[in-house]
């Protein structure tokens, strides 16, 4: 956050680079060449600002549709997943939620620039301040993407995990019969019978012909 | 081949004119200051050898170009070694009106080559 809000840079200092002639006479294909290499850097703003502009559009439809459609429905409450479960959910979703937070930011500094102010004595020519801003929007515009697809993945991990992790089970009753010893979640009571939903099935016991009914955490 | 000494502004501005002299390179060489702004970013500053007008010409290692490769720096075999000088390719960019300058041109159409050390290491 401070990298994304803190002042501009410093201006640049002298340095010791004697320069020298060169002996080789430059030619006009040079010229092109760096008529080409002007032309780019004095429109190399505008288009990372135009590119990054375009990434944060599609990036955030691409989350909003996975957030908005069906991705991220299945079981709409992770409290019936078993805790375990929904504790890792609960865990994905707040890091897809910094890591979502983090990429938009790094993708509004890309499209728009840093709400920051430069020091006069620090402003660089118009070409080299122009040329250092983009190099940062390009890498604010390259760390975004990064973020935003982790975020992405981040999400559909939480709901991947919301759909497929194991159910939350409640306490088991086990009871014993002449005919058997049935273990499973209790469906009904009535009628003098007990209704089991056991690993094979709907299971219905006589209470009449019950030996010994207790509570279990878990079904063996 | 014109080629104006510092200081010595002409009244008329220069025509455009796509022109290279020896002498522009040793002039830039002797008056033109480097300034580092960031590692791999310099600035030569100076005046042009030819219409005299300011500029600062950014020498970089790279240009943003979305769906392509950078545009890297075109360098000349160096017969000190490439690791420690580099030929850089500049032309006048100054801002100044210059009759008959094609358009979407800059400068007044001096072009020269400089040596430029690199870095210490």
């Amino acid at each position: 956050m401070r990298r994304l809000l803190d002042r501009a840079r410093t201006g640049g200092t002298p340095v010791s680079r004697p320069l020298s002639p060169d002996p080789t006479p430059a030619t006009h294909a040079d010229l092109r060449l760096a008529q080409e290499r002007d032309r780019l850097l004095r429109t190399e703003l505008p288009r990372v600002r135009a590119a990054a502009a375009a990434w944060r559009n599609g990036l955030g439809g691409l989350l909003a549709a996975l957030v908005g459609f069906s991705l991220v429905r299945g079981r709409s409450d992770i409290g019936q997943l078993a805790e375990r479960w929904a504790v890792a959910v609960g865990f994905l979703l707040l890091a897809a939620l910094v890591v979502g937070t983090s990429g938009a930011l790094m993708l509004l500094r890309a499209a728009h620039g840093r709400p920051a102010v430069t020091a006069a004595e620090d402003l660089l020519p118009s070409p080299v301040g122009d040329h250092l801003e983009a190099l940062d929007c390009a890498k604010a515009l390259r760390s975004g993407i990064a973020l935003t697809l982790a975020c992405a993945l981040l999400l559909l991990s939480a709901v991947a995990t919301t759909w497929y992790g194991p159910e939350r089970t409640g306490p088991m009753t086990q009871v014993t019969t002449p005919s058997g010893t049935f273990c499973g979640s209790t469906v009904r009571v009535g009628h003098g019978t007990l209704v089991l939903r056991t690993a094979a099935g709907e299971v219905t016991v006589d209470l009449a012909r019950v030996s010994t009914l207790s509570a279990a955490t878990a079904c063996p | 081949m014109a080629f104006a000494l510092p200081g010595r502004r002409r009244r008329r501005p220069l025509p455009y004119r796509e022109t290279t002299a020896a002498e522009y390179g040793a002039h830039v060489a002797r008056t033109f200051t480097v300034t580092e702004p960031r590692p791999d970013t310099l600035i030569l500053s100076g005046r042009c050898p030819r219409c005299a007008a300011a500029i600062d010409v950014p020498v970089v290692s790279g240009v943003f170009r979305a769906g392509g490769p950078r545009f890297g720096r075109r360098q000349r075999g160096a017969p000190d070694g490439a690791a420690r000088s580099r030929v850089e390719l500049m032309m006048c960019t100054c801002d100044e009106d210059h009759p008959d300058r094609p358009e979407g041109r800059y400068g007044c159409g001096a072009y020269w080559t400089v040596r430029v050390p690199a870095a210490p290491r």
